[in-house]
């Protein structure tokens, strides 16, 4: 009996001192190369809570650099807390760790549920049925292509997405979504279409989801959906559709970890709020090394578009700045402004500077006047794309169904086209143009490549596709 | 079934990845109200906001985070746009039960009335009334010195959107406003300046240029009777100026919603009950299906289009009910086809919100199945907009140095400035009548009430102003008149009751989305008036 008692009180003795020498105190481990799970494991076997922050600040380069521990944070003191730093058990430590790695959770593994058999386009048009095999016609951006079936190309964009912009507006992350889609259509063996609701948008263009069967593939892949999962692009479904649920699941584990477009910093967007102040001669010369940057610059609006301009500096150089829905009462022919925070971008093998927020732009002054100078057809270079210019002498050959482009010859029998925008309100019929009369015409001059996939190719641009930009009816004279 | 099937598999995938997920707090509310910190703490806090503003919004938000953080060095804002509401609503309730939210969020009272039932929204009432002053102690803040407190005066709010924040729970806010917005109708005024004499002849207020009244709404009476003058059901005929419909209403859920208060017609209450099932409820869709017939009323499916305004700015329909944030959607420009403008890029007004009557309490008759009805009618236009509230996750630092963002964000000259910005409308009674300019741009300063004087003196000057083509009164000329509209009609705003689902009922969110569905299903021709709100009946109660 007294041997139990002294063995039990002999247990509680062992227990009390066990549990005294229990650490209040513990050393903050370097955890330098640990994914948040291994500092999970470790801080919490030291008795110690996590809280857990991005590190945001950096550029990524590898895969292996995400999840990964960076830093400690500050305690309740906000003193900077470091490797070796002695902390009370039972705190909470702030950690900091780089952005997370990225999983495809349901592209690959939701079978049935999510897949395309060929049963289901085979003998179908997407335009006449809503599903059906089509080919690339030109790439546009990330949620934008142009395809083509039975004979007829049409835009299509994205069901369910929004990836940032790369063309009219440069926004960060745009680039790489843009390169992503085109890299993996272009790869593709097939691809399909497949609508669901409403057949086009407000701006005439077929709204689908996008299936590709990869090369070497056996099962067809949601494009939209691999977008959403792989942080290119933030989730955009509409309550009801068949894709909703997956979409909003893949968007919440994507934007958990703080990848790409949910807060990473784009290694090849220009952040600054102003940009890099230049001439517009310097930026048409040096315009490959100034590609999606910022740029400030301050031109005379030469001629409008619309809510869009074309400006030039004193040197001559000019330049086309898309305004989209932006207007601006300060955009007037004669204005002299400067404009900060604008991105040079190519679209359709024209430069034009995009990103215009009314906010930037200062009217220097107002009421000047910019002679165009008068050009031939060797002047057809890059660094004259966006000057105002008069050429003489030019024969008309023919006029678009549209009539909104005339087909001219030079006197050296150099062909190319006069340009009419529709926001001129006018057209080839209006201003009495005939087959075989010549004229004199002045405007901005432009470019136009239906083929150029917006990635600048350098400077050696096709004459033929260079367009004299129309924009006012008093700039054309009928001989 | 593929819709059924992908459910199951995508859920049962996620409550695979996310493990044991354990549901919010449930139980009957017991308020709580948070203890108030004495000091203002000094280590470094961050406070993540979700919402669901593009990039131009995001661009003015993230100005008023600079200027917040230059005030409190040691916060940091972080902004996230989860792109729309559903998205943010869903990721916060997933959020919600495995204890990842933001610090703040924008939400729908339908949103917050869920929060709060889950108890994972704060209280904001000691944040109001806290008396306790704060010294900011930091010599690198922009306010180094300076006294600061949490409450502010709710007095100085428009009263309507104070009480869609206390809606919920024994009074108190869970939420204060931010982004509000009303309806107003887009009307084409190169088409009514074509038909003024007709106007006239019908009573209707209209000046020389085309101008409707701007303080007094047209009837519905009116509208069936300027349907005569207007439409040709057939087509739009550009040359008569006429267009294939009158009105286009971008909501269907709105028009339900609004259309039963002018028609007195029940709807919900805050208790939950799904009111819709009496006579007057089927009386109004048969009076809205007589709409249709008539083109006087479309709604955007006509055109298999989620609003209405293309085919505004294309000409299909001479007016367009929207949201007032959205004006610029309606106003066409040279950015859309040319071929496709039948009047080419016509001259665009803003207007109120139809109504039934125009006083309160007056009866008014109208033509329902050919027989005459009488309808008690009040007038009522929507409020709407999200708020915006702190999450109990949050440390008590993060959650005072949230409402002192939000408490910023919502200050007479921010709240002005935001409204100027983005569409929306003050929150704050005193940015109205306030006399310090805000600045627009390098070279442009103005204050709210001289933001309203822009359409005010417009309208005034029947369209006639001698403003020069680089005055920059004419790039705020539509915000400032859908704003004049939006103040306007003010005195009749009317917000849904939020709620949660009940044990036989649904919620308000989901009576929002069957209501739309009712008339959608109506227009479709797939049910008859009756049937419809049977159905939507049957969807909502059980």
């Amino acid at each position: 009996m007294l041997k139990k008692i002294f063995s039990a009180m002999l247990g509680f003795l062992l227990v009390f001192v066990l549990i005294g020498c229990q650490p209040t105190e513990v050393a903050l481990p370097d955890l330098t190369g640990k994914s948040r799970a291994q500092i999970t494991e470790t801080l919490e076997g030291l008795n110690l809570s996590i809280k857990y922050y991005f590190d945001l600040s950096v550029i990524y380069d590898e895969e292996s650099d995400y999840d990964k521990f960076v830093r400690y944070g500050k305690d309740e003191n906000s003193v900077q807390l470091a490797v070796g730093d002695i902390v009370a058990t039972k705190t909470e430590i702030k950690v900091y760790t780089t952005p997370l790695n990225l999983t495809i959770n349901y592209l690959y593994s939701l079978g049935d549920a999510l897949s395309l058999h060929e049963s289901d386009y085979t003998g179908k048009e997407f335009i006449a049925d809503g599903i059906g095999e089509v080919t690339i016609s030109k790439l546009v951006d990330g949620d934008t292509t142009f395809f083509q079936s039975d004979g007829q190309s049409y835009s299509v964009r994205y069901l369910g997405i929004d990836t940032p912009e790369s063309t009219a507006l440069y926004q960060a992350w745009g680039k790489a979504a843009a390169t992503y889609t085109a890299e993996k259509l272009q790869s593709a063996e097939k691809i399909v279409l497949e609508a669901e609701g409403d057949r086009q948008d407000g701006n005439d263009r077929y709204l689908a989801w996008v299936w590709y069967l990869p090369e070497g593939g056996d099962k067809f892949l949601l494009l939209n959906l691999e977008l959403v999962e792989l942080a290119y692009s933030k989730n955009k479904v509409s309550t009801g559709s068949v894709y909703s649920d997956v979409l909003t699941l893949a968007d919440w584990n994507a934007s958990a970890t703080k990848r790409r477009v949910w807060g990473e910093i784009d290694p090849n967007y220009d952040y600054s709020k102003e940009g890099t102040q230049m001439t517009i001669a310097f930026l048409m010369e040096n315009f490959a090394d100034y590609m999606g940057l910022k740029v400030a610059i301050s031109g005379i609006v030469t001629a409008k578009i619309g809510n869009s301009v074309y400006l030039q500096d004193e040197s001559g150089a000019g330049i086309y700045m898309y305004a989209g829905y932006t207007s601006s009462s300060q955009l007037q022919i004669g204005a002299h402004v400067a404009i900060d925070g604008l991105t040079p971008t190519v679209y359709s093998g024209s430069p034009q500077l995009t990103n215009f927020n009314r906010l930037n732009l200062s009217l220097v002054t107002e009421s000047l006047i910019i002679t165009p100078e008068v050009i031939t057809y060797d002047d057809f270079i890059f660094t004259n794309i966006g000057k105002y210019v008069t050429m003489n002498q030019l024969t008309v050959t023919g006029v678009n169904t549209a009539r909104t482009s005339i087909y001219v010859t030079d006197i050296e029998d150099h062909e190319f086209v006069i340009r009419i925008d529709d926001s001129t309100g006018f057209d080839a019929d209006d201003l009495g143009v005939t087959v075989g009369q010549v004229l004199t015409v002045t405007g901005p001059l432009g470019y136009y490549d239906y083929d150029y996939n917006n990635v600048f190719e350098g400077y050696n641009h096709a004459p033929s596709k260079f367009q004299l930009m129309l924009t006012a009816s008093d700039n054309i004279i009928i001989e | 079934m593929k819709k059924l099937l992908l459910s199951f598999v995508t859920l049962f995938l996620t409550f695979g990845i996310l493990g044991c997920v354990t549901v919010g707090t449930t139980g009957e509310y017991v308020y709580v109200p948070e203890v108030m910190l004495t000091e203002l703490p000094t280590e470094d806090v961050e406070v993540t906001f979700w919402h669901i503003y593009g990039e131009g919004k995001t661009a003015v938000l993230d100005t008023l985070i600079a200027e917040f953080e230059a005030m409190f060095p040691n916060v940091t804002i972080t902004g996230t746009s989860q792109s729309d509401y559903t998205t943010l609503r869903s990721k916060i309730n997933v959020g919600v039960s495995v204890g990842e939210v933001p610090t703040m969020a924008l939400g729908y009272p339908d949103h917050y009335a869920g929060y709060v039932n889950a108890h994972a929204a704060v209280g904001l009432d000691p944040y109001i009334n806290n008396t306790i002053e704060y010294t900011v102690d930091n010599p690198l803040s922009s306010i180094n010195g300076q006294t600061i407190t949490t409450s502010i005066d709710l007095t100085d709010f428009v009263p309507s959107y104070l009480a869609e924040n206390n809606q919920y729970v024994g009074g108190y806010y869970f939420s204060v406003p931010f982004s509000k917005s009303t309806e107003v109708m887009a009307v084409n005024r190169t088409v009514l300046k074509q038909h003024i004499t007709e106007i006239r002849a019908l009573g209707i207020t209209i000046s020389d240029n085309g101008f409707l009244s701007h303080t007094v709404p047209l009837t519905y009476a009116q509208l069936e009777a300027l349907t005569a003058i207007l439409v040709n059901t057939s087509g739009t005929d550009v040359a008569a100026y006429k267009c294939q419909f009158l009105m286009n209403y971008d909501s269907n859920a709105n028009l339900f919603i609004n259309m039963s208060r002018q028609w007195n017609a029940p709807y919900t209450n805050s208790a939950g009950d799904i009111l819709i099932d009496n006579d007057i409820s089927r009386n109004m869709l048969k009076y809205i299906n007589g709409l249709f017939g008539t083109n006087t009323l479309v709604l955007p499916t006509e055109w298999t289009q989620s609003y209405g305004s293309t085919n505004f700015i294309y000409g299909d329909v001479c007016m367009t009910v929207g949201s007032s944030a959205g004006y610029s959607y309606n106003v066409p420009t040279s950015e859309y086809k040319a071929n496709l403008l039948k009047f080419g890029i016509f001259d665009v007004d803003f207007v109120q919100v139809p109504q039934m009557v125009l006083t309160d309490a007056t009866d008014v008759a109208v033509t329902v199945d050919n027989a005459a009805v009488t309808v008690n009618g009040d007038l009522s236009a929507v409020q709407q907009g999200p708020n915006i509230g702190i999450f109990a996750n949050a440390t008590r630092a993060e959650k005072l140095y949230a409402w002192l963002f939000i408490k910023y964000l919502i200050e007479a000259d921010n709240t002005a400035w935001w409204a100027m910005s983005t569409g929306y409308l003050p929150a704050r009674l005193s940015a109205f009548t306030s006399d310090v300019p805000i600045a627009m741009t390098g070279t442009y300063s103005v204050t709210y009430s001289n933001f309203l004087q822009i359409a005010q003196d417009y309208w005034a000057a029947d369209g006639d102003v001698d403003w020069l083509t680089t005055d920059e009164r004419w790039d705020y000329l539509y915000s400032s008149m859908a704003a004049n509209i939006a103040k306007n009609q003010n005195d009749f705003y009317e917000y849904d009751p939020a709620f949660s689902a009940g044990d036989n009922s649904a919620g308000s969110a989901t009576a929002r989305e069957e209501a739309g569905n009712c008339l959608d299903d109506i227009y479709n021709g797939t049910f008859s008036p009756t049937d419809s709100l049977n159905n939507m009946k049957s969807l909502l109660t059980w």
